[in-house]
């Protein structure tokens, strides 16, 4: 709880550090801030205790994933230190969003009242919209932020409306109380409170974008600030799987059998939509936005298929999906910045060739993603696929599987300008912070894969 | 009698050098000098193959059957436990002599041959890293290490393949062979998960033993053997998956010689003899595996008729000769289907790099229809190539003969009809590459630009090391017959279980040998009265048939017979097999899987334009669905 | 009081319909301060006063004047033509029209809500929303202040010119 606490106000110092006008100190600062909240949160570790009424739950589950964003975001920040060098203004404002952001983050994974859910997804959503249009005078970034401010609207609407009429059925926000008013009718529900739990869960869905409700993600992707996309990727994933874990996970599974098979249709659906989308693309952003997709088809799965182990399994996937995604974002900033701006998978060409050492660490990176062994991306698809089978879901398991073998192509397309030669090569820089961030992710990469942990939530 | 256990902790040491070697490579590539990565990584190989070699005495003298080296616990989730280890046994000592050993030499040549590319550092790293893939498939103790090689060497050959990326066919071909490939490995590795599901572990000795108490025929086994056949049909390119082998000749010579000869396509067999207990409690597989075996063996040796790019004949031959493997695989006789393979890495191999160094010397030329009276000008390339077509063709007393020997008496215990075929097999083989040899080696220079010469040493000692091993590799088996002792196969015996076959009568045995080498001797002089006697040379790709057809009618009569009995017909079927069937049918079929992922991939691209009130009617028809679903259906 | 509810319903409907309908902006907001005025007649009818006047206050005359200024000033006050076609526009007719329908039948077939929390008349009063944000809803309250900074900074960043 105190983390919490201590969260909310440091952004707000983070803002006044602005006045400083020395960017210098900002994302020292910051960092440290986030390391005097991670040691906040791991004191709590093994307590369990619930606060302010019940509102939230801070137990093993919510500090394991609060204390993985926050390792995220350190690495996002350490990244933006040379980012935002050539940043003139706002800088500040950048860093202190994103700690508001995960602030809202925060709450999404501790929450055990409808209300603290909503609040924490729109303090997550605001400060996104306003980073995704941080680039002023890019015309994309406008159109990202306008975009996910509109769509995000929409389902914040949906959202909202589920929470009025689950609670007008059930006459109560909190979770477990919820649980136990379903469970009276035996999975025989009224209409009004179904039609209310699918908007809760499609408002979840949204944030998290799975298909049909992604449609905003690529062009977001796409617009906003590489680092913001980075952001968006991996603690915005993370946090959005937490809340989704503890709604379903935690509270509402087994679900009503009609709920569930929407859920198992929006599964397949991501993993389709997804990869036949991102087998087209040539913006390396848009294609990660849709492998994005397709690896939360592959979360649901772990989600749905209803095992104990299902949300360790769950931090597992999402930290080791974060740890590949964000040296990747690094290596796609030099290399666009090598090619004067362009984003197509071709600026990586050349890469290998001048880089050798960059080019094995994106191999190690994409074949995390790609989920091949041996690194962690392999080991957290595995433990997916043998949850969903020992839970017997065995159809929709070799579906995944095809549909991951189906994802190796396209990694392996970017892989593969990596190591081709560029007919007219630009000088790549990248300086020793980031090149040591993208070791440190690969290294941890691989190790991880090796040897795999299981944290008791 | 030794102890193993503690002499075979060293066996890591065999992936490992491969894995270093390519460390230094690719990561000081722009600190090496020009023949320093070729050095550094063909050492690491031969360091390999040195250990292997120790290994293999060790295990000798121990008395021991296997033995399991487990380097760290890899996955433990939940009740699973998967160690990283080693499994040595006979069967796999055998794949990583030929590996490191094959590799070692293949490596050295490379020196010579890559000598003027500007990439070679890269080109010795990607060679290393194949090695190392490959020792791991065969060495791991459990499906997973193994499919952790499959893939690796599948992305080796990718870039391997596609090493001259500046020639969009090239490109292509590098395509082509991963997404075959990937057909394959679907199979495969549905395959695993049933395995995991049937016995609840992927590691090969508590698989087997579960296995053996299966009843023979059992439905699940019949399943997991054709999905893992799937993966070996993709890997070792049968028929349909086998075109990609012989595009994948776009890679510099070397490469090929490595994926054909000691490496990537020997994997599926490597893997299905692994297997051997799974397999013989699983007829129906076998029976599909005979009859997949035989027809790729037969249709891509009548299509090796007409090729006219020496590389391309030599991969229908491959092909071809895979064939006889599944064949032997089919027929139970796992052991023999291994000494082939051993005997073709010699012999191909030593096809391979000498063609190298004939491509070499005639400076870039494929076509053998311009080369011609190679002779007198490369005495050494001449020499061994000549003992690998005489052991491809299965010539005693060359490598070939007694591996080719071996399965063909196989067939014939199974059935006499299954020997005719695969004898008929073996004399179209025998034709065309004494078709290709005659050609290249004798009569006129027919490309006057060209001044060819003698390679280097450093070619030449590989292919004297290895024309030695085709033409003395043979006596590693030698059978009963000729007062043998079947060596390798009771060697191998201890690794896989062969079906047991019906005895075979000496006589019959040696009346079946007779047989088919006079008709190989037959064969061998018509080739010879064709292409060297009358100098016939193919026609150009453009010219009308009927060329052929007159300068062969035009003498004697027995080439009469001939051309109308063999020549003329198989031409057709050669030509019509390689027109229709390959190119139309299996080419287009594959190639249609990837066009319609492909177009659906447009037509979902194309609903994401970036028009938000779509989106927002999307989303909303989405929730309308759902709840519709929700509450009626 | 079922006569004034119906009333109020009405006209909020029809406010809402003119504001979708119509195609001047300054109508569009006029329509909405409507809808809302309406609405905290509701909150009226249900004993609300503090929570009608509230509404009242930061709805209808803050945002929505604010609204209205912004319009004028731009001068964004001309009829806006939406170029749409046919097909669009009648699949979202088409969408909505039965999204209404399903959500109409959902709703439709309500039950009892059981009596767990009765009817409080004082809750709509200053000392009833003080002691629920104050005590139950503390947290939700103290930390919404998150959100709204952090819209502050955005309104402020998007402002602020870049010199």
């Amino acid at each position: 709880m105190s983390a919490l606490i201590f969260i909310a106000i440091f952004g707000i110092i983070v803002l006044y550090l602005g006045f400083a006008n020395n960017k210098a100190i900002l994302a020292p600062a910051a960092i440290g801030g986030l390391l005097i909240t991670m040691a906040l949160s791991i004191k709590d570790w093994g307590v369990g205790s619930k606060y302010f009424h019940d509102m939230i739950v801070v137990d093993n589950f919510s500090i394991a994933f609060n204390v993985s964003m926050l390792i995220i975001t350190i690495l996002i920040f350490l990244f933006g230190v040379n980012y935002y060098k050539r940043m003139e203004h706002h800088v500040a404002e950048q860093y202190a969003l994103m700690i508001f952001a995960l602030t809202g983050a925060f709450l999404m994974t501790s929450y055990s009242n409808l209300i603290m859910l909503f609040l924490g997804i729109e303090i997550l959503s605001i400060p996104l919209y306003i980073l995704a249009g941080g680039k002023k005078s890019s015309y994309r970034s406008n159109e990202a932020s306008f975009k996910y401010f509109l769509l995000g609207s929409f389902s914040t609407a949906f959202f909202l409306f589920g929470i009025a009429l689950v609670y007008g059925a059930s006459s109560t926000f909190y979770l477990p109380e919820i649980n136990t008013y379903i469970a009276q009718f035996n999975g025989h529900l009224p209409p009004m409170l179904m039609v209310g739990l699918l908007f809760i869960l499609i408002g979840v869905s949204f944030k998290v974008a799975v298909a049909p409700f992604h449609f905003w993600s690529p062009d977001v992707y796409e617009g906003a600030p590489t680092l913001v996309t980075a952001f968006m990727a991996t603690v915005v994933k993370t946090a959005g799987f937490a809340a989704f874990y503890r709604l379903l996970g935690m509270g509402l599974l087994p679900l009503p059998a009609a709920l569930e098979k929407t859920l198992w249709v929006m599964t397949g659906l991501s993993l389709l939509v997804g990869n036949l989308a991102a087998l087209k693309q040539s913006n390396f952003k848009r294609l990660l936005a849709y492998s994005a997709i397709v690896h939360t088809g592959f979360m649901l799965l772990a989600m749905l298929s209803q095992h104990d182990s299902a949300g360790s399994v769950l931090l597992y996937y999402t930290f080791v999906y974060s740890l590949a995604t964000i040296p990747l974002f690094i290596i796609f900033i030099h290399m666009k910045r090598s090619a004067k701006g362009l984003e197509d998978l071709v600026i990586f060409r050349g890469l290998y060739k001048q880089k050798p050492w960059v080019a094995v660490f994106m191999t190690i990176l994409l074949m995390s993603l790609a989920g091949l062994p041996p690194t962690s991306g392999f080991m957290a698809k595995y433990q997916v696929f043998t949850l969903a089978i020992s839970q017997g879901y065995i159809a929709i398991t070799i579906f995944a599987i095809v549909m991951a073998i189906i994802g190796v192509y396209y990694y392996f397309y970017v892989l593969r300008e990596a190591f081709t030669d560029s007919d007219e090569p630009n000088p790549i820089l990248i300086p020793f912070l980031n090149a040591a961030l993208i070791v440190v992710c690969g290294i941890a990469v691989v190790l991880l894969g090796l040897f795999t942990f299981t944290i008791p939530i | 009698m030794v102890a193993l256990i503690p002499y075979i902790t060293i066996a890591w040491l065999v992936p490992a050098f491969p894995l270093v070697g390519f460390l230094i490579t690719s990561l000081a590539k722009n600190k090496l000098k020009h023949n320093q990565a070729g050095i550094i990584a063909s050492t690491m190989v031969a360091l390999s193959f040195i250990t292997s070699v120790f290994l293999f005495f060790i295990l000798n003298s121990s008395g021991q059957d296997s033995a399991t080296l487990t380097l760290f616990n890899w996955v433990s989730a939940g009740d699973l436990k998967i160690p990283f280890a080693f499994l040595i046994d006979h069967l796999s000592l055998v794949m990583m002599l030929i590996i490191t050993g094959i590799g070692a030499l293949i490596h050295i040549y490379s020196i010579g041959y890559m000598h003027d590319d500007e990439r070679v550092n890269s080109f010795f790293a990607q060679m290393n890293l194949f090695t190392f893939s490959m020792l791991l498939l065969v060495m791991g103790a459990n499906y997973l290490i193994l499919f952790i090689g499959w893939e690796g060497v599948g992305f080796c050959s990718y870039l391997l393949i596609g090493f001259w990326f500046k020639n969009p066919a090239f490109n292509y071909a590098a395509r082509k062979a991963f997404v075959m490939n990937r057909i394959g490995d679907l199979g495969f590795i549905l395959g695993i998960i049933m395995l995991f599901f049937t016995f609840k572990s992927v590691s090969f000795n508590e698989v087997f033993t579960q296995a053996a108490t299966l009843q023979s025929g059992a439905p699940i086994l019949t399943l997991i053997t054709l999905l893992l056949l799937v993966g070996a049909v993709g890997k070792s390119a049968q028929i349909p998956l086998f075109t990609w082998l012989p595009d994948a000749m776009a890679g510099p010579t070397p490469v090929s010689a490595l994926i054909h000869a000691a490496t990537m396509v020997t994997a599926g067999i490597y893997m299905i003899a692994r297997s051997s207990i799974l397999y013989n409690l699983a007829p129906i597989t076998s029976n599909v595996m005979i009859v997949l075996g035989l027809t790729t063996a037969i249709i891509t040796a009548i299509v090796g008729l007409r090729q006219n790019d020496i590389k391309k004949v030599l991969a229908y031959s491959t092909v071809s000769q895979l064939g006889y493997m599944f064949l032997a695989l089919g027929l139970g006789a796992y052991s023999a289907a291994i000494f082939h393979v051993t005997t073709h890495a010699f012999f191909k191999a030593l096809l391979f790099l000498g063609a190298g160094s004939i491509i070499h010397a005639m400076g870039g030329e494929q076509d053998i229809r311009k080369m011609g009276g190679l002779r007198s000008k490369m005495p050494i390339t001449f020499l061994t190539f000549l003992i690998a077509t005489l052991a491809i063709s299965g010539i005693p007393p060359f490598s070939g003969f007694f591996s080719k020997d071996l399965i063909l008496t196989k067939a014939f215990e199974t059935s006499p009809w299954l020997y005719a075929f695969a004898l008929g097999g073996a004399l179209i083989t025998c034709f065309y590459m004494f078709r290709l040899f005659y050609l290249v080696f004798f009569g006129d220079q027919r490309l006057s630009s060209a001044h060819p010469h003698e390679s280097p040493r450093v070619m030449t000692v590989p292919l004297l090391v290895l024309s030695v091993l085709s033409l003395f590799g043979g006596f590693l088996n030698i059978p009963a017959l000729f007062g043998g002792n079947s060596g390798f196969e009771n060697f191998l015996h201890k690794a896989v279980t062969s079906k047991e076959s019906g005895e075979i009568h000496s006589a019959t045995e040696i009346g079946l040998i007779i047989v088919s080498l006079s008709l190989l001797g037959i064969i061998i002089l018509l080739a010879y009265r064709t292409y060297v006697k009358k100098s016939t040379v193919p026609a150009a790709d453009g010219a009308p048939s009927s060329l052929i057809a007159r300068i062969v009618a035009k003498k004697f009569y027995l080439d009469e017979i001939f051309a109308a009995l063999i020549e003329k017909p198989f031409g057709r079927l050669s030509d019509f097999l390689f027109k229709s069937v390959e190119v139309k049918v299996l080419d287009s079929a594959v190639d249609g899987v990837g066009t319609l992922t492909s177009r659906l991939g447009s037509l979902v691209r194309r609903l994401q334009q970036g028009n938000i009130s779509f989106y927002l009617f999307a989303m909303v028809a989405g929730i309308l669905l759902f709840i519709i679903f929700i509450l009626f259906v | 009081m079922i006569f004034l509810f119906y009333l109020l319903s009405a006209i909020m409907i029809v406010c809402a319909l003119l504001v979708v309908f119509s195609r001047n902006p300054i109508n569009n907001v006029i329509y909405l301060i409507l809808c809302f005025i309406a609405m905290a007649g509701h909150y009226i009818l249900l004993n609300a006063q503090f929570l009608a006047v509230v509404h009242i206050i930061v709805y209808t005359g803050a945002i929505m004047v604010l609204f209205l200024f912004v319009i004028m000033l731009l001068n964004l006050n001309k009829a806006i033509i939406f170029r749409k076609s046919t097909v669009t526009r009648v699949s979202a007719v088409v969408t909505g029209g039965i999204f209404f329908l399903v959500l109409l039948a959902a709703t439709r077939q309500t039950f009892e809500i059981h009596a767990k929390y009765p009817f409080n008349s004082d809750i709509g009063l200053v000392s009833g929303i003080g002691k629920a944000l104050f005590g139950e809803f503390l947290l939700p309250f103290e930390i919404s202040s998150i959100l709204f900074i952090s819209a502050m900074v955005g309104a402020m960043m998007f402002g602020k010119k870049d010199e």
